[in-house]
């Protein structure tokens, strides 16, 4: 009789234990989720970025006009800046890659050389320059994107133990 | 001599930019002639530089105000060991190091 007593008393303990752990991981999987949302929004800045960049690069490279020289060299350092911001906040929201070399590459490609200079004159170096500065920029893209990619593999973003709450469900209502 | 500080931004200029004298009023070769040499001439504490607060770099104004430094005859390990630098971006510290490394 103490038995029977006993399990009636704590025969609830196992199915609530199993629904409130279910609970924690479906909240646990649903702040992931949303997580990953603000990463990818991230990564598509970085992108937005990098294609803005080669844009005001090919513009000020590829210019012979000095009148214009000055406010589209501003435009260019200006953007690398706020690129390596985008991917300072990438690590800092936990993506394992290092952006610097990779940064330090685009500012040297973007804005090295005669870049600035009053007596800068177009030459056939230039779009050498611009190619570099491509490859630089699909470095960095990769690197996030192996990052990203490593933190929220596609064979992770499922569990079986989502499932948990409605087994616990079940047993309780059984009871 | 004691440590000494160079605000790059209250100090010489929001806007540096390119890197002769010919290429305007703030030019890397200015920075270096007006800020860095004097430090290191005129002492021997550590030169720490801040870098924050400037619109952007660009490297030909690093490579001329940093990299210049080394062409002025100061040799690596000296300028690894007194210049010290303070930034939010540390891609502008690790490259500002390789050209004076």
């Amino acid at each position: 009789m103490a038995d029977a007593a006993t399990y009636l008393q704590f025969s609830f303990v196992v199915p609530a234990g199993l629904t409130v752990v279910g609970w924690f991981v479906v909240a646990r999987q649903a702040d992931r989720r949303e997580f990953r949302k603000e990463v990818r929004e991230q990564l598509k800045e970085l992108r937005t970025s990098t294609d803005e960049i080669r844009t005001r690069a090919s513009a000020y490279w590829l210019s012979d006009d000095p009148a214009v020289a000055g406010p589209l060299a501003i435009g260019l350092s200006s953007e690398v800046k706020r690129l390596g911001r985008y991917a300072r906040n990438l690590e800092a929201a936990g993506l394992n890659f290092d952006s610097t070399l990779y940064m330090v590459d685009v500012r040297r490609d973007a804005t090295g050389g005669q870049f600035q200079s009053r007596s800068r004159i177009r030459s056939a170096d230039d779009e050498d320059r611009l190619d570099d500065l491509s490859g630089s920029l699909e470095d960095l893209i990769s690197a996030a994107d192996a990052a990203f990619y490593e933190e929220f593999h596609p064979k992770r973003r499922h569990s079986w133990l989502r499932w948990m709450p409605l087994v616990g469900t079940l047993f309780l209502s059984r009871d | 001599m004691g440590d000494t500080m160079i605000n790059v931004a209250k100090d010489f200029s929001r806007a540096p930019a390119g890197r002769f004298i010919t290429d305007g009023p703030n030019s890397g070769t200015r920075f270096r002639n007006q800020f860095l040499l004097p430090a290191l001439q005129n002492g021997t504490g550590v030169i720490t530089v801040e870098l924050d607060g400037v619109r952007a770099y660009g490297s030909s104004f690093l490579d001329e105000a940093f990299g210049g430094l080394k062409r002025a005859g100061f040799a690596a390990a000296e300028l690894m060991k007194r210049l010290t630098f303070r930034s939010s971006d540390p891609s502008l510290v690790a490259e500002i190091k390789g050209y004076i490394s």
